[in-house]
């Protein structure tokens, strides 16, 4: 009787900790697919952000290049 | 080795150290610390998303600035743009002037990659890491003054070898735009290279104006003639053709002698200023050559009014100068032996030297026979190395015309003499009639004339006399030395020739001086350019200012042009000499 309740203990045991294993391995997981989340997130923000910085470089020399044009023609004018 | 940017800590969450108690509590022992740990993680990560966001959202914020202002410049531009009338176009050329150039205000990114624009995660990372040894400590005992710790480590290993290699690029480039823009430059020297000895600057610009000439016809499409090798190869052929009947024309072999000449210069300020020679035969004839040149200008300068009349004649008239011979000669026998310059010595080689060394001294009369026991070798040398000229002379001096043409330049010395101040110039000594009756006997019409004892040149070394005035008073007859004939018969009027000559000679010494300070100076400066050059390219540490020195240097054509014209300017002054 002593050894089976002994060994019914230890298998409740083990259960237990079946269960907290997995219940770790499913946090671990979670964090896992934040932390790539976070990766492809930072990833395609900055992407974003430089194909956004590029086009708007790009504007900032058009709008350098019109305002020179125009400002010439003003500076001229008077 | 690659770096993570950012790293979540703990990253084993389930190790630790445990201690063996019971087993039931083991178990819930390992569970309890991974969740700790796994909270770690948690923490670490959020902290790294904090970052991460905390980035993004600058970043963005940046953006928005931007776009935000360039929304306003939009705006005021379009409003402008609606205010703007078309009919108003009265540009004035005065307003363009007070307008101020177009300047870009935007800044472009830099420094991408350096410590400083570093992320701050990434700088985190780096600072975990092990620090290299100190072997800079180490640097106080090394002997080569590099720093100990750039063999362990070099973070700007990749930067100076781009660096390098970048800038010898552009040396490079320049140097091979330079050679481009001088070897056409040195060909037509070579082609012309001679021209009248008087006037160097002369022949050589018009072969340049010429080659330019050529130049802008091919490149309008034209096709010319190869002029260049019919120009050249008169020349060779009249050269040698000319060689053993009037032993060379001044016209034309100038080339051969020109690299000589520049040795000259170069030895001419040891051997002048010091005004010894010293006892190496090789030096001595470095030594001579100044002098022959003093003689040279002298002469050119005392015939060039005359070349110019008498033009077919006045060039053959000049000195007659084998100088393809003359590089190669040897130098005169060694005096070294003290007694070896025998008259007989000197004589045998006058002939064979005559044509080499004779370079613009055709009219010098034939050196004094050499003392037997001459002592000092400067002495020797003087007297060995002024054979060949004079003998030359000599055998041209028969002519006619060339007597004429002495005359000429005898009538013009003459006429200079009076204006000289003779106090200025040391007294003659006696020594130059003794000199100059070498010359009455060598000259066609004096022949009875004996030539002067061996004894007289002893008793001119014993006088004393300064090493400067000995070569002035050997060199000055041949100038005039049919006039002088005349004169020496009537004996008045020589020593006054004497010092006119000698102050000529010092003139043309200080022309010659100061040509070859200039000579020196355009040396230095090209020194200092590269010691500009050095500078920069030591100052040169960035990425941006490389760049910018390249680009430079791409766009200084219209510039080095400029420059090389100034070069060739200039050239003629120094090769002169």
């Amino acid at each position: 009787m002593a050894s089976d309740t002994h060994r019914e203990a230890i298998q409740r045991q083990i259960h237990q900790d079946w269960a907290n294993r997995e219940y770790i391995e499913v946090i671990t997981n979670s964090i896992k697919k934040i932390t790539a989340f976070l990766n492809s997130f930072d990833m395609s923000c900055r992407s974003r952000l430089a194909s956004l910085n590029e086009k708007l470089t790009l504007l900032e020399r058009k709008i350098d290049h019109l305002e020179a044009c125009i400002n010439k023609d003003s500076i001229v004018r008077p | 080795m690659p770096l993570p940017k950012r790293v979540i800590e703990p990253i084993f969450v389930a190790r630790s150290v445990y201690e063996r108690n019971e087993l039931p509590g083991d178990l819930e022992t390992v569970t309890n610390t991974t969740l700790t740990n796994i909270m770690r993680q948690l923490s670490s990560l959020a902290r790294h998303s904090e970052d991460l966001f905390g980035e993004l959202a600058r970043e963005t914020n940046n953006m928005a600035d931007r776009a935000n202002s360039l929304q306003g410049r939009i705006d005021r531009l379009s409003i402008k743009v609606t205010q703007l009338d078309s009919e108003a176009k009265d540009v004035s050329l005065k307003d363009i002037h007070k307008k101020k150039a177009f300047k870009s205000a935007t800044q472009f990114d830099q420094d991408i990659f350096s410590r400083a624009t570093m992320p701050t995660a990434m700088l985190e990372t780096y600072q975990t890491c092990d620090k290299p040894p100190p072997l800079d400590k180490l640097n106080c005992y090394r002997d080569d003054g590099k720093d100990g710790l750039k063999f362990y480590t070099d973070p700007n290993y990749f930067f100076d070898l781009w660096r390098q290699d970048i800038l010898q690029e552009t040396e490079r480039m320049k140097n091979d735009r330079y050679k481009q823009k001088h070897k056409p430059k040195s060909e037509s020297n070579a082609s012309s290279g001679g021209g009248k000895r008087g006037q160097n600057k002369r022949p050589r610009q018009p072969t340049n104006t010429r080659e330019k000439q050529r130049q802008i016809a091919i490149g309008h499409g034209e096709t010319l003639m190869p002029n260049n090798v019919i120009y050249r190869t008169p020349n060779s052929i009249v050269n040698q053709q000319e060689v053993p009947v009037y032993s060379t024309t001044d016209y034309y072999d100038g080339r051969p002698n020109r690299p000589n000449s520049i040795e000259l210069r170069r030895s001419y300020p040891e051997g002048s200023e010091s005004g010894y020679a010293p006892a190496s035969p090789h030096y001595q004839q470095q030594m001579s050559y100044p002098q022959q040149m003093n003689d040279e200008s002298a002469y050119n300068s005392a015939m060039y009014a005359q070349s110019q009349i008498e033009s077919p004649y006045g060039a053959p008239g000049t000195p007659s100068r084998g100088g393809k011979i003359r590089p190669t000669q040897p130098p005169p026998a060694p005096p070294s032996s003290g007694s070896g310059g025998t008259p007989n010595v000197s004589n045998a080689n006058t002939p064979t030297r005559g044509r080499s060394m004779s370079q613009g001294r055709d009219v010098l009369p034939p050196p004094p026979p050499i003392p037997s026991n001459i002592s000092s070798p400067q002495q020797v040398a003087n007297g060995i190395l002024r054979h060949p000229g004079r003998t030359s002379m000599n055998t041209r001096g028969d002519s006619p015309q060339r007597t004429d043409l002495n005359n000429h330049v005898m009538a013009q010395l003459n006429s200079q003499i009076t204006n000289i101040d003779i106090n200025d110039l040391p007294p003659p000594p006696p020594v130059p009639q003794y000199h100059m009756s070498p010359s009455n006997n060598i000259a066609p019409p004096a022949p009875p004339i004996a030539p002067p004892p061996p004894a007289l040149p002893n008793g001119n070394l014993s006088n004393g006399i300064t090493t400067n005035n000995k070569p002035a008073n050997i060199i000055t007859p041949p100038p005039n030395h049919a006039g002088l004939l005349k004169e020496i018969e009537t004996g008045i009027s020589l020593r006054k020739v004497d010092p006119q000559q000698q102050n000529q000679r010092s003139y043309n010494q200080g022309d010659l001086m100061k040509e070859i300070r200039e000579g020196i100076k355009l040396r230095k400066v090209e020194q200092m350019r590269d010691d500009i050059r050095q500078q920069k390219q030591s100052n040169l540490h960035d990425v941006a200012s490389i760049l910018a020195r390249r680009v430079a240097i791409e766009l200084s054509d219209s510039e080095s042009d400029s420059d090389d014209s100034d070069e060739e300017w200039m050239e003629p002054n120094e090769t002169s000499a």
